[in-house]
């Protein structure tokens, strides 16, 4: 009787990819990461722990040392409980990879950020979930901080594929009870979908004192709307919608909209307190990853 | 009004079905578009009405265009004429650029009528005015030619268009009025070639005449038909409007006119102090009677003689004058009534006469030396000289010298211009070559059959073409106690047309007992037959050579064989042959308006010239200080109607006075367009004249009726038009090219194509 694996040699190859990917990108950017300001997601007190090695000899609490002579460690509230849930989106309109069939998606974009993101958070010992969502929650894995979730997170990440409609205001408010407070929200998506309620529902996270992230994914020509040819248009998020488009006559109109749906976002995302980051599909992730981190070393 | 455009080449309109082409590749396409599988239609659902409506117009403009591209080429290659009014409005200019006028210069146009109802003025100078208004009303593009209907050159030496208005006002102050009747067909075909080979497809023949009846009835359906054919095939056939010189209410008003004719069976030859008889014909066109119309005869330049003609209504009258000169020379005939009518044009007429002095005749006759008191020539010489020694100042015409053959020198032959040869038998070698060399330069030679007469000489030596042999032997009537009379036939020749008369009893009388039969082949050209005997027989033949004429009496010149020296009809019939054989006969001096002019041969010239060497010694046969006799008074004196309306086209090459031809100096042919006298410079010190003559028909004005002239109009497929403001109405029906407006609005539409492609559909970028 044959034991059937878990997952299959192509799964396999797309998970040990995708953790590859993520390695590397996580390598890249934390090279020289201890001599660093960066300290971590929390810095708030919680317990001692016994000294082990491998430990970083600055989190060693010299003071007890000095009275107990025994090796401690201060361990900080989150510091190993930061619980962040990444919520990545799979509508439909992640599908859109431009023109060009052999171009990254706006989708597989999401996904390698995920992995990064989950790679390099489990690298610091902090919990990591995911939930995938379009007009509702796909998927939902709590968050754990042991190595071995990683492998189920990208698992979880490399079996993703686009559904069809967005509902994200809603399906926020569904992950909402699963979501511990104080920890940590990252929106991995193209945002496609009204601003104000979204913004609104993310803004309850920040209630429960947890930090909001929003990664928002752009392919080019959503920005900049390059056509000339009249063009019929298929809607990702309605498959048999179609649309006869004539891109001279629309463009204006088009980047006009586009630009107040950034404007909009980026003005919601300051006022509640929403770390926003923009993210074009032909943008390394290294690149986005440790800009957003020098953003957060800096505060 | 609107009207639809024509097409010269309306087949090509059915490549506007091209349009399809677009049409049908639109609705293949219609549905064909580069997909795209889109994320953010969340930003395209507002705008998709806006661009829907958008997207319709922009491919129905350019579905639109597409299908006009085609239809425009195909318009434009069907070359399509609008009306000038429709192009004046869209245009600006839509006359005509090219438009020939034919203008009636005839006699009849010199009419006096009433015009517009008050002014009166002659049907040609209100003709000219009109022409000045539609010349002075259209556009300043339109190039014009104005041609007269009747031309000196004989046919139109090509039209010469212009736009200068100056030059055609100047054209049409020259315009030489007056003229003979003129081919108006013949004018109208060479204008229809004239314009076919200018530039302008748009053109217009506009025949200005007081549509005369006569004129119109000369035109033979046969050749309208034949025209129209020609028009239906011609690529830019012109429209041809009949403009009236007489208003449609005023065509039928009576005119009161006289014409004067002279008889053209009038002699163009007279001898000096020979009597000459001129007949005139005086015709009254008006519908009343006139009881004394005064007929004066100018003779150069002087009147000589008149009567008073009561004429009727409608009738003709005729008046005969009996003229002789003293002098050779070229005379100047005029017939002029004196008459107040609405035509002055045709109340003279001319007539040319040259008059010849005495012309030398020899005769030889071997019978002369003869102990007998009788010689055969005796009733030649009568015949001949019948004045000779004639106390009444009466003058022979010829002068008749008789010498026997062995007398005969080669200074006789020359000085002689006609040899008269009575039954003589033959004459030596030398003298034969001399004398057919005189004959080869204008002289004649008269041979005369008898006892001694040898044909076999004649047939060798004078008769030379194998179409004619004379008989050895002579034949003899086979009637007992008569001979052969004479065949009565219409004689066409112009030295027996009098024999023509039934009243001429003398020639039932003459018989032939004795002649010569000969062989004349049928085919022959060269041999004459003039007179023949009732057996068919010649009677009198005659053969040309050179410019000089052979002539043979087949019987005797005196009763041995023929009773016709014993008759009356003798002296004239030997006159009248022997004078319609000199070059001043046979030269055409008289002419009718239309015919060509000919120059006088040189022999005519030689014996003008010889004529006036023998009058500076004068013979004694001769009465000097002879004057024109006419027991008639003179009238005043009164100037020759010269064709003064022609001077300017005689003036080139000729130091001379205007209004001649230098002989010599004219190649082509110049026809008789006027009346009047053309003078002809020539070797002789005097001008010899030629006359032409207007038919008198011409001068009968009654015009051509509305409706006649309607139908005559449709024939031509020609617009009738009573008025310049007719004519001007006309602009609707005359089309204007416009190819050239739509080949550039094909060019726009298809930039218009590229650019709007290029904007709606176009390329990513």
């Amino acid at each position: 009787m044959s034991v059937k694996p878990i997952l299959d040699a192509d799964e396999r190859d797309r998970v040990s990819h995708l953790q590859l990917f993520a390695r590397n990108v996580v390598d890249g950017i934390t090279v020289g990461l201890h001599r660093s300001p960066h300290k971590g997601f929390s810095a708030e007190f919680k317990e001692h722990r016994p000294y082990v090695q491998g430990d970083e000899t600055r989190s060693i609490d010299w003071k007890l040392y000095g009275k107990t002579d025994r090796l401690f460690i201060r361990q900080f509230e989150e510091e190993t409980n930061l619980r962040c849930t990444m919520l990545v989106d799979q509508s439909g309109s992640m599908a859109y990879r431009g023109t060009d069939k052999a171009a990254i998606s706006k989708h597989e974009y999401a996904i390698k950020l995920a992995a990064s993101l989950a790679y390099l958070l489990i690298s610091q010992r902090d919990a990591v979930g995911l939930g995938l969502v379009d007009s509702e929650l796909r998927s939902f894995t709590p968050p754990r901080s042991n190595p071995g979730h990683l492998q189920l997170l990208m698992h979880a990440l490399s079996s993703s594929s686009c559904g069809t409609d967005t509902n994200l205001s809603q399906v926020l408010d569904t992950v909402a009870p699963r979501i511990r407070s104080r920890g940590m929200v990252i929106l991995i998506s193209d945002c496609f979908d009204q601003v104000e309620p979204l913004a609104k529902a993310l803004s309850y996270f920040r209630v429960d004192r947890s930090e909001v992230v929003v990664f928002q994914i752009w392919n080019r020509d959503e920005l900049e709307f390059p056509f000339r040819r009249r063009m019929e248009l298929i809607d990702l998020e309605r498959p048999g919608q179609r649309k006869i488009v004539d891109p001279a006559s629309i463009r204006k109109a088009y980047l006009e909209r586009v630009q107040k749906f950034r404007a909009d976002w980026e003005r919601l995302a300051a006022k509640n307190r929403i770390d926003l980051v923009p993210c074009i599909t032909d943008q390394p992730h290294a690149e986005i990853l440790s800009a957003y981190l020098a953003s957060r070393g800096d505060r | 009004m609107f009207a639809w455009p024509t097409f010269l080449n309306a087949s090509l309109l059915f490549g506007a079905a091209a349009f399809a082409i677009p049409l049908i590749i639109h609705l293949l396409h219609r549905t064909r578009y580069t997909t795209l599988e889109w994320g953010a239609m969340f930003f395209l659902d507002d705008l998709r009405r806006i661009q829907t409506r958008r997207i319709e117009w922009q491919s129905l403009l350019l579905l639109l265009i597409r299908c006009a591209i085609p239809i425009l080429l195909a318009l434009c290659m069907a070359r399509p004429l609008i009306s000038n009014r429709m192009s004046n409005a869209i245009l600006g200019d839509g006359h005509p650029k090219l438009t020939t006028v034919i203008l009636d210069n005839s006699l009849s146009m010199d009419t006096t009528r009433i015009v517009s109802g008050k002014k009166e003025m002659t049907t040609i100078d209100h003709a000219l005015e009109q022409i000045s208004s539609l010349v002075r009303n259209t556009s300043r593009q339109t190039r014009w030619s104005v041609q007269a209907l009747s031309n000196p050159s004989g046919e139109s030496s090509g039209r010469v268009f212009t736009r200068d208005r100056s030059v055609i006002a100047e054209s049409m102050k020259r315009m030489p009025k007056g003229a003979g009747p003129g081919n108006l067909m013949d004018e109208i075909d060479q204008a229809v070639s004239d314009l076919e080979s200018e530039t302008e497809p748009n053109s217009r023949i506009v025949v200005v005449s007081d549509f005369q009846k006569t004129l119109c009835q000369s035109l033979d359906t046969n050749r309208i038909k034949a025209f129209r054919e020609r028009l239906d095939q011609s690529e830019k056939p012109p429209t041809i409007i009949f403009l009236q010189a007489v208003e449609s209410k005023n065509r039928a008003a009576p005119v009161n006119n006289f014409a004067v004719h002279i008889d053209p069976q009038t002699r163009s030859v007279a001898g000096v102090n020979q009597p000459w008889e001129v007949r005139a014909v005086v015709k009254n066109f008006s519908s009343k009677d006139a009881e004394a119309i005064k007929l004066v005869l100018v003779v150069d330049d002087v009147p000589m003689i008149s009567k008073t003609l009561a004429i009727p209504a409608q009738a003709e009258s005729q008046a005969v004058f009996n003229l002789t000169f003293p002098e050779s020379g070229a005379r100047r005939i005029v017939a002029r009534i004196e008459v107040a009518d609405d035509l002055t044009t045709d109340n003279e007429t001319s007539w040319s006469v040259l008059t010849m002095g005495a012309i030398p005749v020899l005769i030889v006759d071997p019978t002369l030396d003869n102990s007998d008191d009788r010689a055969s020539s005796d009733f030649l010489q009568i015949a001949l000289a019948p004045f000779t020694g004639d106390a009444n100042l009466k003058e022979d015409l010829f002068d008749v010298i008789r010498i026997s053959p062995d007398k005969l020198t080669p200074e006789s032959i020359l000085k002689a211009r006609i040899i008269i040869l009575c039954d003589v038998p033959k004459l030596p070698e030398a003298t034969t070559r001399l004398m057919m060399a005189r004959i080869q330069e204008g002289g004649i030679l008269f041979a005369f059959a008898g006892e001694r007469f040898l044909p076999e000489w004649y047939n060798d030596h004078l008769f030379t073409d194998s179409d004619f042999k004379l008989n050895d032997k002579p034949t003899i009537s086979s009637t007992k106690g008569a001979g052969q009379k004479l065949r009565r036939e219409i004689n066409q020749h112009p030295a027996f047309r009098f024999l023509n008369d039934s009243r001429l009893s003398g020639l039932d009388s003459l018989e032939v007992t004795q002649w010569y039969s000969s062989s004349i082949a049928a085919s022959t050209k060269s041999i004459n037959r003039l007179l023949s005997l009732n057996n068919g027989d010649p009677f009198l033949i005659e053969q040309k050579l050179g410019s000089g004429a052979i002539l043979l009496c087949t019987t005797t010149c005196d009763d041995r064989w023929t009773n016709w020296p014993m008759r009356p009809v003798y002296l004239p019939m030997i006159q009248q042959l022997l004078i319609s054989q000199t070059p001043a006969d046979r030269w055409a001096s008289n002419v009718e308006t239309g015919q060509t002019l000919n120059l006088p041969p040189q022999s005519l010239i030689d014996w003008l010239v010889d004529g006036k060497a023998q009058e500076a010694n004068p013979s004694q046969n001769k009465t000097e200080g002879s004057r024109f006799r006419s027991g008639l008074p003179l009238v005043d004196s009164s100037a020759i109607n010269e064709p003064e309306a022609l001077a300017d086209l005689f003036k080139t090459g000729s130091a001379s006075a205007s209004g001649s031809i230098e002989s010599g100096s004219i190649e082509r042919a110049i026809v008789a367009s006027h009346p009047g006298f053309y003078a002809i410079d020539n070797a002789i010190e005097s001008p010899i004249y030629v006359s032409a003559q207007s038919p008198l028909a011409e001068s009968n004005l009654t015009l051509e009726s509305q409706p006649e002239l309607q139908a005559l109009a449709d024939q031509f497929n020609a617009k009738l038009v009573g008025s310049v403001q007719e004519y001007e109405k006309l602009g609707d029906s005359i089309g204007r090219e416009i190819w050239r407006w739509v080949l550039g609005s094909l060019l726009i539409l298809l930039f218009a194509e590229l650019l709007l492609q290029r904007q709606f559909v176009g390329a990513k970028t």
